[in-house]
Formats: C-alpha cells, sequence, structure tokens
C-alpha cells in the first residue's frame, strides 16, 4: 500500500542532510581553496590529495574511516560523549558522512574558482593595502563565486544520493536517518515496488533538476565572458 | 633610493636580473630596455608582489623594504608605493569610485566610508574623470581607466609611485597630451615616481633619471640629461647609449 509519509520523510531528511552538508562543505571547501590555490611543491600537493581521497575512496571505506574517528570507542567518540553529541545512528551522523563526501567537490571548484581570478587584480589590491582576508573577501569571492555555485549545486546533488558512508556511520532508520537512496534500497529489499518507483522519481528528478540549474549557471558565466 | 637586487629563473627559459641602480629620491626615473630585459620584475620587487633572491631596496629616508643579509621583507601593503600597471588591473565588479577609494576602505568593498569617498571625490575632480565615478570600469574609455587607475594608486597617499609603461595601451595622440598632464601632476605632488617604458618619448618627458636594461642587466647612465637631448633625437641617442661601456 502507497503511504505519501513513506516518501515525504525520505525526502525532507535527504534535503536536510544535503543542504546542511553543503553549507558546512563551503566554509570548509572554500577555507581549505583559499590556503592552497595558487601554491605549488611538495606540501601543497599532498595537502590537495587529502582533500580529494573522498571522491576516489568507495564511500563505505569512508564510513568506516569515519566510524574509526567518531564512533563510541573511536579516536574522538569519547570527547563527543562528553560533550553530548551521537553521531551514530543519528541523522547529525549522517550530516558529517555526506559533508566528507561532498567536500572534494566543493574543495575542487573552490579552487579552480579562485585561482581564475587575475592574479594581477590582487596583487594591485595589496599594493593598496589590502590584507590577505580583505583581498578574499573584498576581490577573490566575488570574483570567483559564480564558479564556486556550480560546483555547490553539485554537492548538493551528489549529498541528495549518499548511501555508503551514511549507512555505515548513520544506519537506515525510517524517520529519523532514512535518507532517499537507503528508503529506495530498504523498499527494493521488501518487494515494495511502488514505494520504490515512487522514491526514484522524486531523487531522479531533483537531482536533474539541480544539474541543469548548474549548467545554466555555467553557460551564462561562459556567454558573459564571450560578450 | 638604492635598488640592489639579484633573482635567477633556473629551468630552460632561465633568466636572471642584475641590478644595482641608484636613482634620485626626487624627480622622475625611467628604466628602459626591451621587452622581457627585467624591468618589470624590478618594479614588482620594489613593491614587494616578488621576492629578490637577494639585495637590498631603499627609499628616502633611509627607509629600508627588502634586505635580504638583515631578513628584512616589508609585505607590499607596508610599503606605501603606488603601482600602475599596463592594463591598469581596475576591479571590474567596482564602480570606479569605490576602485579609487579602496585604499582606504575595510572588509567590505561597497562600503565606502564618508572620509574616503570625499578624498576620493577629490581626486577624481583632479583627474577629470568624476562625471564616471559610478560607472564601472568595463564601461569607460582606455584614458579614462588610466586616470582612474592612478587616481587610485594616490589615494593612498604613496611615498613613491611606480608606472608600468602606463602610455603603451593608448593611442599616440592621447598618449602625447596623457604623458604631459602627467608630468606635471607628479611634479605639483612633488611624487618621486619610476616609470617603464620601451617609447623614447616618454625618456624625453620622465628620464630625470635613466636606467637601461638588456638582458636582465640593469645600469643607470650617469651622464644622461633629457634637457640636452636635442628634439627628435631621443631615440638614436638611446641607440648609442654607452652604458656598457666602462665609465659610461
Amino acid at each position: 500500500m502507497f503511504v505519501w509519509a513513506d516518501c515525504s520523510l525520505p525526502l525532507f531528511l535527504s534535503l536536510k542532510v544535503a543542504a546542511l552538508a553543503t553549507a558546512v562543505s563551503f566554509a570548509l571547501g572554500t577555507a581549505a581553496a583559499w590556503m592552497l590555490a595558487r601554491r605549488r611543491g611538495a606540501m601543497p600537493a599532498v595537502m590537495d590529495a587529502l582533500c580529494t581521497l573522498p571522491l576516489v575512496l568507495p564511500p563505505t571505506v569512508m564510513g568506516y574511516y569515519l566510524i574509526l574517528l567518531v564512533g563510541r570507542r573511536g579516536l574522538l567518540g569519547p570527547a563527543l560523549a562528553d560533550m553530548g553529541i551521537n553521531l551514530i545512528f543519528s541523522w547529525e551522523g549522517a550530516v558529517v558522512a555526506a559533508t566528507v563526501v561532498v567536500f572534494p567537490l566543493v574543495y575542487k571548484s573552490s579552487r579552480a574558482a579562485l585561482e581564475q581570478v587575475d592574479a594581477r587584480l590582487e596583487d594591485a589590491a595589496r599594493t593598496l593595502g589590502a590584507s590577505e582576508l580583505r583581498v578574499l573577501l573584498t576581490l577573490s569571492l566575488p570574483l570567483a563565486w559564480r564558479g564556486m555555485l556550480a560546483g555547490l549545486m553539485l554537492a548538493f546533488a551528489r549529498g541528495m544520493g549518499e548511501f555508503g558512508a551514511t549507512l555505515m556511520i548513520a544506519g537506515s532508520i525510517p524517520g529519523r536517518t532514512q535518507t532517499l537512496a537507503l528508503a529506495i534500497y530498504d523498499a527494493f529489499q521488501q518487494g515494495d515496488d511502488a514505494r520504490a518507483t515512487m522514491l526514484v522519481l522524486i531523487t531522479s528528478a531533483l537531482c536533474v533538476t539541480v544539474l541543469v540549474a548548474a549548467e545554466q549557471l555555467s553557460s551564462l558565466r561562459r556567454g558573459r565572458r564571450r560578450a | 633610493m638604492r635598488v640592489l637586487l639579484r633573482k635567477d629563473f633556473h629551468g630552460p627559459a632561465g633568466f636572471s636580473l642584475r641590478a644595482d641602480l641608484r636613482l634620485p629620491d626626487d624627480g622622475l626615473s625611467v628604466l628602459f630596455g626591451a621587452s622581457g630585459s627585467g624591468k618589470t620584475l624590478t618594479l614588482q620587487c620594489i613593491a614587494g608582489l616578488a621576492r629578490p633572491d637577494e639585495g637590498r631596496i631603499v627609499l628616502r629616508g633611509g627607509r629600508v623594504l627588502f634586505d635580504s643579509a638583515a631578513g628584512v621583507d616589508v609585505p607590499a601593503r607596508h610599503r606605501r608605493i603606488g603601482y600602475m600597471v599596463q592594463d591598469y588591473a581596475l576591479f571590474p565588479h567596482l564602480t570606479v569610485e569605490q576602485n579609487v577609494a579602496y585604499g582606504m576602505g575595510g572588509l567590505l568593498a561597497w562600503r565606502v566610508s564618508a572620509k574616503a569617498r570625499e578624498k576620493a571625490q577629490a581626486l577624481l575632480e583632479m583627474m577629470g574623470i568624476a562625471h564616471v565615478a559610478s560607472r564601472r570600469p568595463g564601461e569607460i574609455s582606455g584614458g579614462q581607466k588610466q586616470r582612474a587607475a592612478l587616481a587610485r594608486a594616490l589615494c593612498i597617499d604613496p611615498d613613491l609611485l611606480l608606472l608600468d609603461e602606463p602610455f603603451s595601451a593608448l593611442d599616440p595622440l592621447l598618449r602625447r597630451r596623457l604623458r604631459h598632464e602627467l608630468r606635471e601632476l607628479l611634479d605639483a605632488l612633488k611624487l618621486p615616481a619610476i616609470v617603464i617604458s620601451h617609447d623614447p618619448d616618454d625618456v624625453a618627458v620622465f628620464g630625470d633619471a635613466l636606467a637601461m636594461y638588456r638582458d636582465g642587466r640593469a645600469r643607470v647612465w650617469e651622464a644622461f640629461d633629457r634637457t640636452a637631448v636635442p628634439a627628435g633625437r631621443m631615440e638614436d641617442m638611446l641607440l648609442a647609449a654607452p652604458v656598457w661601456e666602462e665609465g659610461g
């Protein structure tokens, strides 16, 4: 039997998790991009590889590393427990998992966008007395934000579909941590085709919408540059 | 002022810059030489945008900007040097007024304090571009851009002005007019300046002192006197410069 709540709950949970993951990875990814932009050498190369790693590692591997880090018996587990934070089997854990997975997308696009800003403009700002932070806020970000936006939309779409790491950390608890991708798998396993189909359609529609919007944004920029 | 620099770039297109220049504290100096001979790199080192491997940069009054031996390297933002590049590097997302006032601003580029606005307005009027204050750099002419870039550099009350081929992007007739205007302006402000050029006409107007550049070697032509060169003969003079021989 088809119940709308069975679809709306995972949908809203996914939207919440993806939005928060995108916001957090925007802050962290942009900071990392700023620190590594235009730098060459061994250390920056290693840092860049670390930032890109979650893109390449299987999500379940990322999930495992996260459990080692923030699990009850993990590295930070006791410290987090003292602060009253529990990430295992909670929606906050789903956010952490999604953040780690989408971070490379934001980092890479932010870095590319920042490096495309004309370095001579940044040099001019420095001679006019601007600190590095002022250069970032008044010059680099205003000129790079459109490029970053495309990366953010991609991150959001990816965050919507996160499965492996989320399953490891947050489990698949209906109503609490069962995001869209997990709900689809659950419905499929239980043979509830109606539910599975509905969820698949919703997820697909959302992802396509986000990707189309991101592409429109990119072509807007390209068109402007040509003019 | 004294500029002593050594900077090497390794690799297949290796280039090294060796400059030992004593330039007057007041008045204007020209760095003259072919493209790629190290003139821009010299200005970048003086402005703090490039770091010499070794050397000393001292402005008038003994103000040390860079001294590799003593480990001194004043960051660009504290050097109080105005720098104008060939294509002006105006900020495209800000209006002309916001560009000019940038040096006096805080963390939000579009919030211009009353004091900064006043100063920017005064400079815009002095340069004759107050009527384009609220336009963006993409909407104004080359000559207006040049004046805006100059106003922006002057807004920070610099001790020294660096100009990298200030007229190369403008058509020849405009160039002639602006050249004399710039000379008058710098004289009126008593602002010392170093101008990069490979145009003999610039040397004739700005060359109180002249440094010759060739393949990364730079030397001041001590005996050069621009006022003693007959009209139209500057190019010949420069071509025949004896500066590379001993005692030149």
